[in-house]
């Protein structure tokens, strides 16, 4: 899957609220095989696997989301 | 002088991503997760959330993130509130060293580091310990990487980026 942010090429660019929801999706699915709203849902499960504190970190990023 | 936020935010995104170029092809991103602070994560451009990085034949992998608060009255004064860098293997999903930065939990330093073996090959009593460090710069992360993880650097310059990013760093640090 290819995921794209702020295609105008901005260097350095602020990730809009949906684009930081799909940051942290296609980091999920790219670690875990699962959505970003599937492990937001049961993150407990994965606290043994080696990415859990990673993606934990970016867990801010979806913040926003439900606004 | 910085006169906002963003250029602020803007330049130490910059520097941010100055020193992840010295070894992957990074882009850095940022997004306010709070009235003034803001989470940094980075990516590599082959659209991998994992930054790539080149031993010899082999990939190892870095994650690098973190989470920043800007003092707007203090000439936005940029303060690290925490950071994640880890360094992957080239075998999937195993750990090679992990550096935190982050408020107390439990009895755990603030700044610390973890060795992992997540194959568990080599029992070592150490692995996945907190070892307490103090808080460890980006740069010395990517030093560390092509000192002494052989990793190759992509850019000849990379000695001086990293000590003039870090010199910004210490100049503007307040620990």
């Amino acid at each position: 899957m290819t995921t794209a942010f702020n295609t105008q090429h901005e260097e350095n660019p602020q990730l809009t609220t949906k684009e930081a929801f799909e940051f942290f999706d296609a980091a999920v699915r790219e670690r875990l095989h699962i959505s970003g709203q599937e492990f937001l849902q049961r993150r407990e499960e994965f606290k043994s696997n080696p990415h859990y504190e990673t993606l934990m970190f970016m867990v801010p990023l979806t913040v926003h989301a439900a606004d | 002088m910085l006169r906002t936020r963003q250029q602020a935010l803007t330049q130490y995104q910059q520097q941010l991503s100055l020193i992840l170029n010295c070894v992957a092809n990074a882009e850095v991103y940022s997004y306010p997760s709070g009235p003034d602070t803001y989470v940094l994560v980075s990516r590599d451009r082959s659209n991998s959330s994992q930054l790539k990085l080149k031993r010899g034949r082999h990939t190892l992998y870095l994650d690098a993130h973190q989470i920043i608060q800007i003092f707007d009255a203090d000439n936005f004064r940029i303060s690290t509130v925490k950071y994640i860098y880890v360094l992957w293997d080239f075998r999937p999903n195993e750990r090679v060293i992990d550096w935190h930065y982050h408020r107390r939990q439990k009895n755990s330093f603030e700044a610390h580091l973890h060795i992992r073996d997540d194959a568990q090959r080599t029992g070592h009593p150490l692995v996945s310990r907190h070892i307490p460090t103090g808080r460890v710069p980006l740069e010395d992360v990517v030093r560390f990487a092509i000192d002494e993880m052989n990793i190759g650097s992509r850019d000849s310059n990379w000695k001086n980026i990293l000590l003039q990013t870090e010199a910004i760093f210490r100049a503007n640090r307040t620990w």
